[in-house]
């Protein structure tokens, strides 16, 4: 699957929320692009200790609920004055108010549909294999370890400087992490 | 949780008031508005009886609306015993105190306007007729000739979409024309029916109840919360944890007895303006709104009372973004209800129900009615989406601004378009065309409006600013008040 000995990047450990939030602070100071946070439960503002930019995930969102809605509609006007006409309740063709509940559920389905995909897609999610889990105490991620990783491709990355930047923010244990 | 150090407590600018600021006066703001507008209705209100009424009743549910938010939030805070809330709940509770003051306007309607508000007060109701030996021969040629002028006549037999002597009616279709005639009320099978609950006996005690039952709660609610202020918080520790629990504990069945009062007050006020109609989602409508311009009001004073350097720490950006998601989710909420109720009422098309919308979809009303649909829902939704928007104050108050102007469009076009289409009915009586066309398509708005809204706002504004005033602006002494204070949204 990959080359052996290839390094994917350094993984700190620490051991509790305070820490890793320092931490972030100081490897987001240090100018580091492509790196991460792994923590067993959401820790607050840690996006922000962290330098992260807002999500564009309520844009796809949105585009989403409009094309769903706007679908929905389409779909009904469509149906009910040109593919099939037929006089109901001795309403109009056109009756639109008839077409709103169809129209927001559509819109709701199709947000979700973006924001579930969506967050998968941004995530780039499913993954069936990554590198860090070749580090047997990232397991402890999901229990009561927290995990900074930063990866080779960094631009800033460099064995050394990397390494003693994570330890001097408290880690319990720095590793390289094969890819 | 958190990972930083937890704020010092707040004091000093942060949560009090300088009682010789403008805020400080605002209750005398307030009593002075109630003075000159109610002062002022008072005066011109001999000119137009009718008008004058369905403007008090539009300007006192706008007040109510403020009041009675500001009490179901308190209410609803404590029974879900709620924590990022805390720092916010004193201005709901300077809203409910609004209650008692602004009710009475609700007792004076009830006691002094029934008559020119509501047609089941009255001995003999219309009716609507086709039968020439009831109408006459010239009345129905009149009517025709009205019809004819006004591009709505039409044929019997004959196949168009309108018909009706004042508004557009599909269940008509081919009829000939109608006329309207006084008859007995007992003769009126639908408010014969209602007559049980719509009479003005259980009418007038049910407003006083309703007035006693939610100034009461408001008051008790707002007597405990202030006394915690004045305890010690370390030797009376036990004293305000019980108060706490005893909010708690009376939450709930003080929810029951909201709910009902606001349901069956909507009811009597508002809904029985056309006794032939009714939609049992009516409270709900209300409560939507209400519930809507409160989070807007409280947000408007929160914004501005940390722009006047108050609150500074105590009432975050996170605060003003839950305030706005309420506003955003509320706006959806208003929407559904509002919907629904037009929906089924449409769907089904009976004319008892149809016609309340039909004489709010005829001439100048139409457009008021446009702008409660949008400017009630569509401009609101898309102005609250993003999160950006709701965590900036500036914008925040524009966006409450424009929803609280909102909610009195709202009450003027539950109120006045059934005072319009009294006033039509009682023309076409009459058999005077002229003044049935023109007071059912033209929007009026006079003096009278402006008075009794600057009126029942100052009373709310006093009772509200009486208690921004004389009580610390958070409280103080809540057992989880400083959680509340670093509450974050993820």
């Amino acid at each position: 699957m990959s080359k052996p000995n290839q390094p994917f990047g350094m993984l700190a450990e620490y051991t509790t929320a305070r820490e890793i939030y320092h931490a972030c602070e100081s490897v987001r100071d240090a100018g580091y692009v492509r790196w991460d946070s792994h923590t067993p439960f959401p820790v607050h503002n840690l996006d922000k200790a962290m330098g992260l930019r807002p999500s564009p995930l309520p844009w796809i969102v949105f585009a989403a609920g409009i094309s769903g809605a706007s679908l929905g509609f389409l779909l009904q006007w469509w149906v009910s004055t040109i593919a099939y006409p037929i006089v109901v309740h001795g309403k109009p063709y056109f009756s639109y108010q008839a077409f709103v509940p169809v129209t927001f559920e559509l819109g709701i389905l199709f947000s979700a549909f973006g924001a579930v995909l969506g967050m998968l897609g941004l995530n780039r999610l499913p993954q069936w294999y990554h590198s860090l889990f070749n580090a047997p105490k990232f397991a402890r991620a999901t229990d009561d370890r927290f995990f900074i990783s930063i990866e080779v491709s960094d631009p800033n990355y460099d064995p050394e400087k990397t390494r003693a930047l994570l330890e001097s923010t408290g880690a319990v244990s720095v590793e390289e992490v094969e890819d | 949780m958190g990972s930083h150090a937890t704020k010092p407590p707040p004091s000093g600018k942060q949560i009090e008031l300088d009682k010789s600021s403008l805020w400080g006066k605002l209750w005398l703001i307030g009593a002075g508005m109630a003075a000159a507008g109610l002062g002022g209705w008072f005066a011109m209100k001999g000119h137009d009886e009718g008008h004058a009424w369905s403007a008090l009743l539009t300007a006192y549910f706008f007040a109510w609306a403020l009041a009675l938010g500001g009490l179901f939030f308190v209410i609803v805070q404590h029974l879900v015993r709620a924590q990022w809330s805390i720092t916010v709940r004193r201005t709901a509770e300077h809203m409910s105190l609004g209650i008692p003051l602004v009710g009475l306007v609700g007792l004076l309607i009830a006691f002094g306007g029934s008559h020119s508000l509501y047609e089941w007060t009255h001995d003999e109701v219309p009716f609507e007729t086709t039968d020439p030996a009831i109408c006459g021969e010239e009345a129905l040629a009149k009517a025709k000739a009205h019809q004819v002028e006004h591009g709505h006549g039409i044929e019997p037999g004959e196949t168009v979409d309108h018909d009706g002597p004042l508004y557009k009616r599909s269940w008509v279709k081919g009829e000939p024309v109608s006329c309207f005639k006084l008859r007995p009320i007992e003769e009126d099978e639908m408010i014969s029916a209602k007559r049980a609950y719509l009479n003005e006996g259980s009418f007038k005690s049910r407003a006083i109840a309703f007035y006693l039952l939610l100034s009461g709660l408001a008051i008790m609610f707002w007597r405990w919360s202030t006394a915690q202020d004045k305890l010690d918080p370390e030797k009376d520790r036990e004293k305000i944890l019980k108060i706490s629990v005893r909010a708690r504990y009376f939450a709930a069945p003080a929810l029951i007895i909201f709910a009902m009062s606001l349901t069956f007050g909507a009811f009597d006020f508002l809904m029985s303006l056309d006794p032939h109609w009714f939609s049992t989602i009516f409270g709900v409508y209300i409560f939507a709104g209400s519930s809507l311009t409160m989070f807007s009001f409280m947000a408007l004073i929160l914004t501005l009372l940390r722009k006047s350097g108050h609150l500074e720490g105590v009432v975050t950006p996170e605060h003003f973004h839950d305030l706005g998601k309420f506003m955003f989710g509320f706006t959806v909420f208003w929407a559904y209800i509002g919907f629904s109720q037009y929906f089924l009422i449409w769907y089904a098309d009976i004319p008892e129900e149809t016609q309340w919308f039909a004489y709010r979809g005829h001439g100048q009303w139409l457009y008021v009615s446009l702008a409660v649909v949008f400017g009630r829902f569509v401009v609101p939704w898309f102005g609250l989406l993003r999160r950006g928007w709701k965590r900036n104050m500036n914008y925040l108050i524009f966006a409450a601004v424009f929803i609280i102007a909102m909610e009195y469009v709202d009450m003027f076009w539950l109120v006045q378009p059934a005072h319009a289409h009294h006033a039509a009915v009682a023309a076409m009586i009459n058999l005077d065309f002229e003044t049935a066309h023109a007071v059912s398509t033209h929007v009026h708005v006079g003096a009278l409006d402006a008075l009794a809204l600057l009126g029942t706002f100052g009373l709310f504004l006093s009772a509200f600013g009486w208690s921004l005033a004389n009580s610390k602006l958070i409280p103080i002494n809540d057992p989880r008040i400083r959680d509340a204070i670093n509450h974050e949204n993820f």
